[in-house]
C-alpha cells in the first residue's frame, strides 16, 4: 500500500457491544461511504471472529479531508442512528511498519 | 404464640415506619430539589444571560478563567495535546479575524460571565461549539446551560444550519452535564483521543440537529 506525504492513514478500532450489535453496524454502514465525498477510502473493514470490535484501515489524502469527513453534516445526521447509544472507538493515526 | 404474634407485630410496623419515612424523605427532597430549580430559573431570568460578538480585549479576561494547564485543555477540547504546539488564544483570535470562526461573550447585569465560540463549517450547514468558559460563579452551571442554548439558538437562526457538533473530554463532568442539558446527545466516545503529559484523555462527541419544528423540508 503506497502511503504519500500528505496522506492520512488511521486505523480505527470498533468496540461493537452484542447487545447493540445491528444499531453500531447500522451506523457504520450508513458513514463509511461519505468518506469518498472527502478524498477518503476504507483500505480494510475486518471483524473480530468473536463479533466484539471491527477494525477499519481508512485513508484520507489529506487532513483537511480528515477534518471535513469528521464535520460532514451527513455524518453528524446520520448518529441519531445510533438511538442514544454511545459508540466506543479507539483512532490510531498509522503508518507503515518498517 | 404470643411472643411470636408480637415480634411479628414489631417488625411489620417498624418495617412499614422504614417505609414511611423514606418516603417522607423521598417527597421532600424531591420538592427541596422542584424548588431548587425554581429558584434557579428565577435568578437566571432576574439576570438574563446576553450574548455579544467578543472584543479582543475581553479574551484576555475570559483566558484568565482557567488557572492551570488542565482548565485550559478542557476549555480548548480541540485535537490538541499538551503542552500545545503553539498559543491557543492567539489560534482562536486569527480565526475570530478571519471570519472562519465568530467568538460569543456572555453577559449577566452587564458583567462578563462566559464565553464560547462556534466555527462554521461546509458552507455553513455545520457549527463546531467550542471553548466554552464560564466564570466561577454560585450559579455557574445553570449560566453555563444557558450560553450553550443561546450559541445553539444563534447558529439555529440561519435557516442553511443543519446540525452542531462539539467535542468535551469524557472526564469534564460540568461541560457534559450543560451540553446536555442543552440538548446534545453523546454519540462517540474515543479512548485515549489526547495525551496530556503522561496521561491520556477520553474524548466524547456531540451533536444537535436543528430543532423538527424549524426544519425547511
Amino acid at each position: 500500500m503506497k502511503h504519500n506525504k500528505s496522506e492520512v492513514l488511521l486505523a480505527v478500532l470498533i468496540d461493537i457491544p452484542p447487545e447493540d450489535a445491528a444499531i453500531v453496524l447500522t451506523y457504520e454502514d450508513a458513514v463509511l461511504p461519505l468518506l469518498s465525498r472527502h478524498g477518503g477510502r476504507l483500505q480494510r473493514r475486518v471483524r473480530a471472529v468473536d463479533q466484539s470490535a471491527e477494525l477499519h484501515l481508512i485513508s484520507f489524502d489529506s487532513r483537511e479531508g480528515q477534518e471535513a469527513f469528521a464535520t460532514d453534516p451527513s455524518r453528524l445526521q446520520l448518529m441519531r442512528l445510533l438511538q442514544g447509544r454511545l459508540l466506543r472507538q479507539r483512532v490510531f493515526e498509522v503508518t507503515e511498519a518498517p | 404464640m404470643g411472643g411470636d404474634y408480637w415480634f411479628t407485630y414489631r417488625y411489620k410496623s417498624q418495617t412499614a415506619e422504614r417505609i414511611r419515612a423514606a418516603e417522607q424523605a423521598r417527597l421532600a427532597a424531591d420538592v427541596r430539589s422542584a424548588y431548587r430549580q425554581q429558584q434557579f430559573a428565577a435568578r437566571l431570568r432576574r439576570h438574563q444571560v446576553k450574548l455579544t460578538a467578543s472584543k479582543p480585549a475581553e479574551l484576555v479576561e475570559v483566558a484568565s478563567w482557567a488557572s492551570s494547564p488542565t482548565e485550559v485543555i478542557e476549555w480548548i477540547g480541540e485535537d490538541s495535546n499538551w503542552p500545545p504546539a503553539d498559543n491557543p488564544m492567539a489560534r482562536l483570535l486569527a480565526r475570530h479575524r478571519s471570519g472562519e470562526c465568530s467568538a460569543w461573550s456572555a453577559r449577566v447585569s452587564d458583567r462578563l460571565v462566559g464565553f464560547g465560540a462556534l466555527h462554521l463549517r461546509h458552507g455553513g450547514k455545520v457549527a463546531e461549539l467550542s471553548h466554552l468558559l464560564v466564570k466561577r460563579h454560585r450559579h455557574g452551571a445553570a449560566i453555563a446551560v444557558e450560553v450553550v442554548r443561546q450559541l445553539a439558538a444563534l447558529a439555529f437562526a440561519d435557516p442553511h444550519m443543519e446540525v452542531l457538533r462539539l467535542q468535551v473530554y469524557a472526564h469534564d463532568t460540568l461541560r457534559n452535564r450543560a451540553y446536555e442539558q442543552a440538548g446534545f446527545r453523546a454519540a462517540i466516545l474515543n479512548s485515549r483521543a489526547a495525551r496530556v503529559g503522561t496521561d491520556t484523555w477520553d474524548r466524547v462527541e456531540m451533536f444537535l440537529e436543528r430543532p423538527s419544528a424549524q426544519r425547511l423540508l
